[in-house]
């Protein structure tokens, strides 16, 4: 299994994803069909969130790579980065941890999937 | 001394001097720094050194301690972590009361007694509380914020602790910065200052344009302003026609915003001619659409801070203001009015500016339903009418909301108010032409940051060297020639 995520995989929430480019999925674990899947499932779920949110059918305009930085390319500002920890933490039952700086953890797209996926209370989204 | 007096010029071109025809190694350019920055300290109150050297020597021993009790690991035994854990609270708590008493004792203690002597009187209760009123250590509001900030980033292992005082020291007393910033992050700053600094002619160049810049808003913006138009309103609130009110209030705005914009920039040239490239603190924020904008380009280095060390935690902790987000934005814009000043007139300014804040979060979660339906919202809230609108809206409550800034009292603010609507008889003095001027610069500054002026700009950058330097030397003879000299005070030194 290559190691790159299928662009656009996942459903859309609110129907946003028109040309969902596909991005490179560095935390995704080796010959685990299972991690991979995951991560294109949560990247859709993160970029749906920013849509739904901020950038209403732009976001994986402006998100040029997974790993490009939020703050550069105008995707998230800070009060932004406040609104995706307290998403995140009710979508997938996780608590990030306070010693994070939000900013530096959280500026790219590749950098919150792998934080959630990696995350030891993760066990995929609240039903 | 500060950064725009004549002092600083015959203090400053000698140290830079010996400061590179020193061997380039980081302990002889600390060491230098560190000289530099307690003398230049020294020149605003030599009894107040010994305090500030004091408190500075007691935090590097809690970050020499937080080295000696590291954080422990997650695999460790829980009778063990919560031991190295409680250890490093303590160590956190000691040097949180080092900073965060002082500021407290030195700024609040007047206001809060005070304060609490008139509410009791109200009631006919006595007898009042003393009221003590200190000496206002150079640049403790700032310096404070720095500091705990590396307390806390220390405490949470996102920087490993200063190993050397020089370093240190040379981050917190660092003269360009001490009095009003940029508030520097120790995750910005210590590999700057453990690194051997060597001269760069690109960032010398740059410098010199940022000292004229930063000279230009401060020595020549502000202080035309303030002694033409602002002082003289401002001290007899109701006395001037209208008219007078509102030139009044535009030069107050013009004024702030060159008067600390204008210090920053000569913090960042000095520093950057040291080599050394501290945080931007102002992005043309008269530019701005929407109040977040606003406060994104305004003051970034104080925001950035009261973001990251107060709103952020506070709202997505796990207390009473977890998600609460307009109303932390109240609670954290008091915090900025009281840290501008222990005064009920910057509390009313940081109250303004948290509900407006909190209008515009509900309006764009309004705004955003509108989206959620239909595109065409999208692309109206990019349509320059749109932001054209935002832009007014933004800088016409900026600008009202600096009469408690400004205002002596609240009754003072008072009275502005009222005579921007109804002013006295008396017509502001027939002055030169300068304060017309200083609003020109201000507007033309900010003008040429339009992206429809990116072509020009990249043309000037591309100017040879020499030809720019000629100009920046025309630019420093005329602001030495039309500068007022001795006008106008020094607004964020106060805070």
């Amino acid at each position: 299994m290559n190691r790159r995520a299928r662009g656009g995989a996942g459903p859309p929430a609110r129907g946003w994803a028109h040309g969902v480019r596909g991005g490179r999925a560095i935390g995704a674990g080796p010959a685990d069909e299972k991690a991979i899947m995951s991560y294109a499932d949560l990247r859709q779920r993160v970029i749906d969130w920013l849509d739904d949110n901020y950038h209403f059918g732009d976001a994986a305009t402006l998100i040029k790579d997974d790993e490009a930085s939020f703050l550069d390319n105008g995707v998230l500002d800070s009060l932004g980065f406040a609104k995706m920890r307290l998403f995140l933490e009710k979508t997938y039952a996780i608590k990030v941890d306070t010693s994070k700086d939000l900013r530096k953890h959280f500026d790219s797209l590749g950098k919150i999937v792998r934080y959630v996926l990696t995350h030891k209370d993760y066990k995929g989204p609240r039903s | 001394m500060s950064l725009s007096e004549v002092e600083f010029a015959f203090f400053f071109p000698p140290l830079l001097l010996l400061y590179w025809l020193l061997p380039r190694r980081a302990a002889l350019q600390n060491a230098l720094l560190v000289a530099a920055s307690l003398f230049f300290y020294a020149t605003w109150s030599i009894k107040l050194l010994p305090l500030f050297v004091a408190s500075t020597l007691v935090d590097f021993a809690v970050l020499r301690g937080f080295a000696r009790t590291p954080a422990p690991a997650d695999e460790a035994p829980e009778a063990e972590r919560q031991a190295a854990l409680g250890r490093r609270r303590l160590l956190l708590a000691a040097g949180l009361v080092n900073n965060l008493g002082a500021l407290l004792w030195f700024k609040y203690v007047g206001f809060f007694a005070n304060s609490l002597n008139e509410a009791l009187a109200l009631f006919g209760l006595g007898p009042s509380l003393p009221v003590w009123r200190f000496a206002l250590p150079l640049g403790i509001s700032f310096y404070t914020m720095s500091r705990v900030g590396v307390l806390v980033d220390t405490y949470h292992g996102r920087i490993a602790p200063v190993r050397s005082l020089l370093v240190w020291v040379a981050f917190v007393a660092f003269f360009p910065q001490l009095i009003a910033g940029p508030i520097g992050r120790g995750a910005e700053l210590f590999d700057q200052y453990e690194a051997p600094r060597r001269p760069d002619p690109g960032g010398l160049l740059r410098g010199l344009g940022e000292l004229a810049t930063g000279f230009a808003l401060k020595g020549y913006v502000a202080a035309q302003l303030g002694a033409s138009w602002v002082d003289p309103v401002f001290s007899q609130p109701g006395f001037y026609t209208r008219q007078a009110h509102w030139l009044a209030l535009a030069g107050y705005t013009a004024q702030v915003f060159g008067d600390f914009a204008g210090y920053s920039l000569l913090a960042i040239g000095t520093a950057r001619l040291l080599g050394l490239e501290l945080p931007q603190n102002f992005n043309v924020p008269f530019l701005s659409a929407s109040p977040p904008e606003f406060w994104r380009r305004w003051h970034m280095s104080l925001n950035r801070w009261l973001f990251d060390y107060i709103y952020g935690p506070m709202v997505t902790g796990d207390g009473f203001m977890r998600e609460r987000l307009g109303l932390g934005m109240v609670v954290v814009f008091l915090i900025s009015g009281l840290w501008h000043g222990a005064t009920w007139t910057f509390l009313l300014w940081g109250l303004l500016h948290g509900l407006w804040l909190l209008a515009h979060l509900r309006y764009d979660d309004f705004y955003k339903s509108l989206c959620r339906k239909d595109r065409v919202w999208v692309r109206r809230r990019k349509s320059a009418p749109y932001r054209l609108a935002g832009w007014a809206v933004t800088l016409g409550f900026f600008m009202v909301s600096l009469i408690p800034f400004r205002a002596a009292s609240l009754s003072a603010c008072g009275a502005f108010a009222r005579g921007l609507a109804s002013g006295g008889d008396e017509a502001l003095g027939a002055s030169n032409s300068g304060p017309a001027m200083a609003l020109l610069i201000v507007a033309l500054y900010h003008l040429a940051h339009l992206s429809a002026f990116d072509r020009l700009r990249a043309r000037l950058a591309a100017l040879p060297a020499p030809v720019r330097g000629v100009a920046l030397g025309l630019a420093v003879v005329f602001l030495l020639i039309f500068s007022p000299v001795g006008a106008g005070t020094f607004i964020y030194a106060q805070f």
